[in-house]
């Protein structure tokens, strides 16, 4: 005998006030309350990194000062300033991941055009395609690193106050300067989806004004040649050096022109 | 009909008689489990401490489960190398019982929370005796696989699995005897316990749909007397509320009310065809020549082509609630990435429960299995505490 089932209007009520209580739960699914950096991470997935908190990475930098991310190296171990697509310091330095790395400094600008110097390396070698990195200040390009090797490469550009300045302020009057490191993907995604990217190691990096460094140099009576015109930056960068970044030392046998 | 109301009185005494041993077998084997292990420890590291040897069996998860008991869910992601991770990865509901234990007892969260994962996993143990069928072979091999086992550590520190399992048990069990409703809240208490709670809602369907074959109705007539099916439609509707007060409790903690979800990227995890995992994950290690070793990824693979291997038995032997259930239970997480696939499958009861039901079926293979298990549980021990991603 087949069986039979009798309806029970208890169930109905119960049902009815679950299903209001799903639909409120609807509402919050469809409508999500996060920041900009939370959804374009976690929802969109369409950045490749999650910036670290104000309160930590302050973007507090003595200007002209060397940081070290190696530990155990001469420069100030500021952590302050690594916001985004880099790992923690680690003895080869800062890693990159996803498709970029931010550095972001905040503080008041001098007025007049600044060098960027930096020391890093990447997960390449020889037998590998030139990977090129671009390298862009408050998302304007100033120059290009190329990694034909697993050799450091020491790059120095040179930043206009322009480019500088056009990061805006912060709310205590500080300038932001946003430092982005663009690497190529080299692979397919796995099973995480995320792609396959050129890891860029920055063991050092100093952001100091033109006219400082020109002193510097000076007293040092090491003339440094700086480009012929000043239609755009300059991209200098060299390989095989395996000092930590002083710019009066640094070679320049690969060149690319920023744009 | 409830087939224990059709047993002879002489059954019924039988029934008695081996109250007993289907309770306190459990009980004895999780007390010599829980020695061995602690022996095995003071052996390796020769530290007496029993607070030392639960801390270092607390590995992993582990220290999630406990620190969410402890403080909660996190605020803004900063964990990890990326600085992407928290911990609303972690389902709320076997915290919130560590907590109250810690509340009721003043128990440490680890000593309270590996005594109420103990218990639990005994409670479990015992609740599914009824889906054994009175294979006491079966149901001992299953027993001796929990506390005994190569696994035995999800079973005795924060780990979720023995909560899960004891609710998947109680919900299979309580769906043979036709208790939707009551089925339902327990589905959603597992859905507040792990994602894969989910699968439930769909396992008590089919069960109805299978109960309603044996109590002598027809597909046709399942199909029209479900407008009258208010208990199925009640339990179904009760299975997603776990998941859903957690989605609540997100949007006010963090705005997101899928950040269980999202947050997965910290784990590499984002959905995929889970077929395509499967195959590079089985593929990767041979990918790069490497023929001598298994590697975690291949590990991970096999473990899901046992559960999937599994879900066929019992899909075979009928019993089709188990088998999707177990399936999604494989597929779901495998949508994500292979990561955890070990311990993922040995979360499922439905495969345990096969399983002891298959080897236990020729004696030589059960008497086999005994050293073999507990051998793995005594070698694996340092393996585990020494945080191998095998295990995890």
């Amino acid at each position: 005998m087949a069986p039979t089932y009798q309806p029970k209007a208890w169930h109905l009520v119960v049902v009815a006030l679950i299903v209001l209580f799903d639909l409120v739960v609807l509402y919050m699914v469809l409508k999500p309350n996060v920041t900009n950096d939370y959804r374009a991470y976690y929802i969109d997935r369409s950045s490749s990194c999650f910036p670290r908190a104000d309160n930590v990475a302050t973007g507090y930098y003595p200007l002209g000062q060397p940081i070290s991310f190696v530990p155990d190296r001469s420069g100030f171990l500021l952590d302050t300033v690594r916001w985004c697509g880099f790992m923690p310091p680690s003895n080869t330095g800062i890693r990159s991941f996803g498709d970029y790395g931010i550095l972001r400094i905040r503080m008041p600008l001098p007025d007049d055009d600044f060098l960027l110097t930096f020391s890093s390396w990447a997960n390449t070698d020889s037998s590998k395609p030139e990977r090129d990195v671009q390298v862009l200040v408050n998302d304007e390009r100033v120059g290009t690193l190329q990694f034909t090797s697993a050799k450091r490469i020491d790059g120095r550009f040179l930043v206009p106050q322009i480019v500088a300045r056009a990061g805006g302020k912060d709310e205590t009057g500080n300038d932001i300067v946003t430092i982005k490191f663009l690497v190529p993907r080299t692979g397919p995604p796995g099973t995480n989806s995320e792609p396959v990217t050129l890891q860029l190691r920055l063991e050092a990096l100093r952001l100091a004004p033109l006219k400082s460094i020109t002193t510097e140099l000076a007293i040092r009576s090491q003339p440094i040649e700086w480009p012929a015109s000043s239609e755009a930056p300059t991209v200098d960068s060299s390989a095989g050096s395996s000092a930590p970044p002083s710019s009066a030392a640094w070679i320049t046998p690969k060149t690319k022109e920023a744009g | 009909m409830d087939e224990t109301i059709a047993e002879t009185k002489a059954a019924a005494r039988r029934w008695t008689w081996r109250i007993p041993a289907y309770i306190l077998l459990p009980f004895y084997l999780m007390l010599i489990g829980v020695l061995l292990r602690y022996a095995v420890y003071v052996r390796n590291t020769g530290h007496w401490g029993f607070n030392d040897y639960l801390r270092a069996l607390c590995v992993y998860d582990c220290n999630a489960y406990e620190r969410l008991a402890l403080n909660g869910y996190e605020g803004r992601p900063s964990g990890f190398d990326k600085g992407d991770a928290n911990n609303w990865a972690f389902f709320p509901f076997y915290s919130i019982m560590v907590w109250a234990i810690n509340r009721l007892t003043g128990l440490s969260m680890l000593v309270g929370g590996s005594i109420l994962t103990c218990l639990l996993t005994v409670w479990g143990a015992i609740l599914s005796w009824p889906l054994f069928e009175k294979k006491f072979r079966a149901y001992f091999l299953f027993c001796f696989f929990l506390f005994l086992g190569p696994f035995s550590y999800y079973f005795s520190t924060l780990y979720t699995e023995a909560l899960f399992i004891m609710l998947t048990v109680a919900g299979f069990v309580l769906l043979r005897q036709r208790d939707y409703v009551t089925a339902g809240v327990t589905g959603a208490l597992m859905s507040a316990t792990r994602s894969t709670g989910l699968l439930f809602a769909g396992a008590i369907v089919i069960a109805a749909f299978q109960n309603h074959l044996k109590d002598g109705g027809t597909v046709g007539g399942f199909f029209k007397t479900l407008w009258k099916r208010t208990d199925l439609l009640l339990a179904v509707a009760l299975v997603p509320v776990g998941i859903s007060c957690f989605a609540i409790y997100l949007w006010f903690h963090s705005g997101d009310a899928l950040a269980f979800v999202h947050i997965q990227r910290a784990w590499g995890r984002a959905f995929a065809d889970p077929f395509n995992n499967l195959w590079l994950t089985l593929k990767m290690q041979f990918d790069s020549h490497n023929y001598s070793t298994i590697s975690t990824d291949l590990a991970f693979g096999l473990a899901a082509l046992f559960g999937m291997a599994l879900s066929a038995v019992m899909a075979w032997k009928g019993k089709w609630d188990w088998a999707l259930f177990s399936l999604f239970g494989v597929l779901l997480p495998l949508s994500t990435n292979a990561y955890s696939m070990l311990r993922f499958v040995v979360g499922l009861a439905p495969v345990l429960i096969t399983a002891s039901l298959l080897f236990s079926r020729w004696k030589w293979l059960f008497y086999l299995l005994l050293p073999a298990l507990l051998i793995l549980d005594v070698l694996l021990l340092p393996t585990w505490t020494g945080r191998s991603y095998y295990l995890m």
